[in-house]
């Protein structure tokens, strides 16, 4: 082992974790190590793997190497351990071929998942006349369900197709002269809108605005110091960051950098060039426009005051409204794309 | 310009996106870069699911030397996380793909896809707004009925550009998978979508259905071998697709022969070397990327070291090889380790088709130029930004002896890896994603 090392010599830097004993064996040398075959079988991380001949099947190699990472976490094969097997052809064998094992797993921890959000139904302060007693047994209507939906596990999102409420159908609109996204109300049908109507949410879907009271607490003070996009469920949080420019608006040209070119800047004397060149001094903040996170805050605090009823109306106002600009405003574009 | 015809000289142009710091904001990575079919538009996907567009100054580009910087003309939330109940799976937002349809009318269409779902997007301009409702005033609010006298008729005004995106059309629920390859048909009316094991082919029009024509899913899921990794179609044939498999094989399909094309009509297989024959050969093996060349008669792949250009007429090996960081041979070992060795890299050709160009790690990209057979390496850099400065080529040394200017191969940073790189369509202008960073380099002159 040692003198291979010596061989080798490498230090490209090593993985923190259990990943880090020095497989330095099996990478092209000619050493001839008998293969302790029983080795291949035990659950514990080896670091001797030796290719007995040259054709040693990689596939092997991984699955040993896949025992080793399932012994180090049980609850979550593959998935966010250090040894992260991204070889598609073993995954995949993996995920057909255990999958009754991982069906066990998952619903041991969703069960424990819900056990716990049960529990923190025993909380809730909120008296909602939609919601009252609520029943732990009962499946929780999914929008305007608003109790229930955020703690755990997930907030329930429909695969595939979403549902004309959500963000999926809605335009987006950005205006490149602010480098902001705006709201779309150029042809709002209705002469005011709902107040009860979320405002323009680009980047949530009505479900998940929606904390509960008792998660409340925690999320807000999530909301407040919230810098980083979310992990994956907590789309709540995320608004703030995702409503500002995105993070490539930030531009540094080389030929802003020229000292005073004017045949470069005369062509670009319009709104555009006075967005990207006071863009490079500002490299690491960018303020959105005061009135747009505004709207944000009023809406999220607006959307935690609504009622389950109101909701529903909000949201089949909001079904409406969305389709309608496609019918109304542009009826010749429906035939085509 | 000294140098040969055809040698390009790269300089820096732009650069997009925060300053690199320690942690970057997993989301803002990008992970996909795409011009449109003119160059005009450039478009990312990023890991949290936005799409960002960027537009060509237009008054830059009939400059001389045409100049044309690329700003923000739109962004958009293309998906959301997802979760899959039946199997109790995350489905991540990132954008994996996205491909332009060619323009026929003056919105511009986008397909962006995620690992389960394609959408198509469309964006729009729109530059004139109503003025002069007659029950609502100027800033909105209602008007009092009864003070109504007299009516007019409403008229456009011009306004503010504002650019629009709005999904067109969802196609989803298609891809047991995760999905890796969309590409558009040259007919501009179908496009198929693969994943790991069966490729797809949908109308743009028809959401509700596809057809299946690739499916190597063996009956025993224990026999499985190999995965599908890229697909693409021919840019003229519109019966003609490749896959590229994990094997380092790649099919060319002819959907004329039968509804099914599992059977290849033409199968591009190099046969190994035997004596660089190692532990790691099939991973390595594996191609990550496949491209048409513009004219339609070669193809590219990338594989972990090397970069091949394939006549679509010569089964039997590439005409061309190169190695885009050989240093890395004796390093596969460590780079097993810490899966870089999994990485893919994507690839491209330049408009005329005599320059493939491809990234590597420490922000390092490499371009070949096929007729004089020189390479170039790269950095994506925030230093020398100087405008028209030439960019310096960089090298690694392997040995003990460090020339001055070369960086060592174990100094390398294998978390700066470029895999995602676009190069215009008719220019030398090349788009480079460096994590969370943009890069766009023009050609000198």
């Amino acid at each position: 082992m040692a003198s291979l090392q010596r061989e080798h010599s490498m230090e490209v830097d090593p993985p923190s974790g259990p990943a880090s004993h020095q497989v330095a064996t099996s990478s092209g040398s000619n050493l001839k190590r008998s293969n302790s075959a029983p080795m291949i079988n035990v659950l514990v991380s080896q670091p001797e793997i030796s290719p007995p001949t040259n054709t040693f099947k990689m596939s092997d190699c991984s699955r040993l190497r896949r025992f080793s990472s399932s012994s180090m976490s049980l609850n979550q094969p593959g998935q966010s351990t250090p040894v992260k097997i991204p070889d598609r052809v073993n995954r995949l064998k993996d995920e057909e071929i255990h999958i009754v094992e991982k069906e066990k797993e998952h619903e041991r921890d969703v069960s424990s998942a819900i056990k716990m959000s049960n529990s923190w139904q025993d909380f809730t302060l909120d008296d909602h006349q939609e919601v009252v007693c609520p029943d732990p047994h009962r499946r929780p209507r999914s929008f305007s369900e608003s109790l229930h939906i955020n703690v755990f596990p997930q907030p329930p999102m429909p695969v595939g197709a979403p549902s004309p409420t959500r963000v999926g159908n809605r335009k987006q609109c950005f205006s490149p002269s602010m480098q902001m996204p705006v709201k779309s109300n150029s042809f709002t049908p209705s002469p005011s809108p709902s107040p009860t109507r979320k405002s323009f949410m680009r980047s949530l879907s009505p479900i998940a605005v929606r904390p509960s009271p008792v998660g409340k607490r925690k999320l807000d003070t999530d909301m407040e110091s919230y810098l980083s996009p979310p992990k994956r469920f907590q789309t709540g949080p995320s608004t703030p960051d995702r409503i500002m420019a995105h993070p490539l608006a930030h531009s540094i040209s080389s030929s802003s950098l020229e000292d005073g070119s004017p045949e470069q800047l005369v062509p670009r004397s319009g709104a555009n060039a006075e967005i990207s060149h006071p863009r490079p001094h500002h490299m690491y903040g960018f303020m959105p426009l005061k009135d747009n996170s505004n709207d944000m805050q009023t809406t999220d605090s607006e959307t935690s005051d609504i009622t389950d009823h109101s909701a529903d109306i909000s949201d089949q106002s909001s079904i409406s409204i969305s389709a309608s600009p496609g019918s109304s405003f542009q009826p010749i574009q429906q035939t085509h794309l | 310009m000294a140098g040969n015809v055809g040698d390009i000289q790269w300089c820096f142009s732009q650069v997009k996106g925060a300053i690199e710091t320690e942690d970057v904001t997993e989301a803002d990575i990008i992970s996909c870069v795409e011009f449109n079919s003119t160059g005009d538009l450039l478009a990312t996907g990023d890991k949290g699911g936005r799409v960002v567009i960027f537009q060509r100054d237009k008054a830059g580009k009939i400059a001389i030397p045409s100049r044309g910087e690329y700003n923000v003309y739109s962004t958009f939330q293309s998906h959301e996380p997802e979760f899959d109940y039946l199997k109790s799976l995350e489905i991540e937002e990132k954008i994996n793909k996205i491909r332009w349809l060619k323009r026929t009318n003056p919105a511009n269409f986008l397909l962006s896809t995620n690992d389960k779902t394609i959408k198509l997007w469309k964006v729009t301009e729109r530059d004139k707004r109503p003025e002069g409702y007659n029950l609502k005033d100027e800033s909105g609010l209602m008007r009092d009925p009864t003070n109504v006298t007299s009516l007019r008729v409403p008229s456009f005004k011009p306004m503010e550009l504002m650019v629009e995106a709005s999904p067109r059309r969802i196609f989803a629920n298609a891809h047991t998978y995760h999905i890796n390859s969309i590409s558009v048909n040259s007919d501009q009316e179908t496009y198929l979508s693969a994943d790991d094991l069966r490729i797809n082919l949908w109308h743009l029009e028809v959401t509700d259905q596809s057809f299946n024509i690739v499916d190597i899913k063996p009956a025993n899921m224990e026999e499985l071998t190999e995965v599908i990794t890229a697909a693409e179609f021919h840019p003229h044939e519109c019966n003609l697709f490749v896959y590229s498999s994990s094997k380092g094989t790649i099919r060319l399909c002819d959907m004329r022969e039968q509804a099914l094309c599992d059977k290849h009509a033409k199968l591009f297989e190099e046969p190994e070397d035997p004596t660089n024959r190692s532990f790691f050969s099939e991973i390595i093996s594996s191609i990550s990327d496949v491209k048409f060349s513009h004219n339609g008669r070669y193809m590219v792949t990338r594989d972990y070291l090397s970069i091949k250009v394939w006549d679509l007429l010569m089964e039997t090996k590439p005409i061309e090889t190169y190695q885009v960081h050989e240093y890395l041979r004796s390093k596969l070992c460590s780079l097993y380790e810490n899966d870089c060795i999994f990485d893919k890299f994507e690839c491209s050709w330049s408009g005329d088709d005599r320059h493939i160009m491809t990234g590597s790690y420490n922000n390092f990209y490499r371009m070949f130029d096929r007729e004089a057979k020189r390479d170039t390496t790269l950095e994506a850099c925030r230093e020398n930004m100087k405008p028209r400065t030439i960019l310096k080529p960089r090298k690694v040394c392997t040995g003990g002896k460090r020339k001055k200017e070369e960086i060592n191969v174990d100094c390398l940073d294998f978390n700066k890896k470029i895999l995602h790189t676009a190069w215009h369509p008719l220019e030398n202008i090349l788009a480079v994603a460096a994590t969370n960073n943009l890069y766009i380099f023009q050609s000198k002159d």
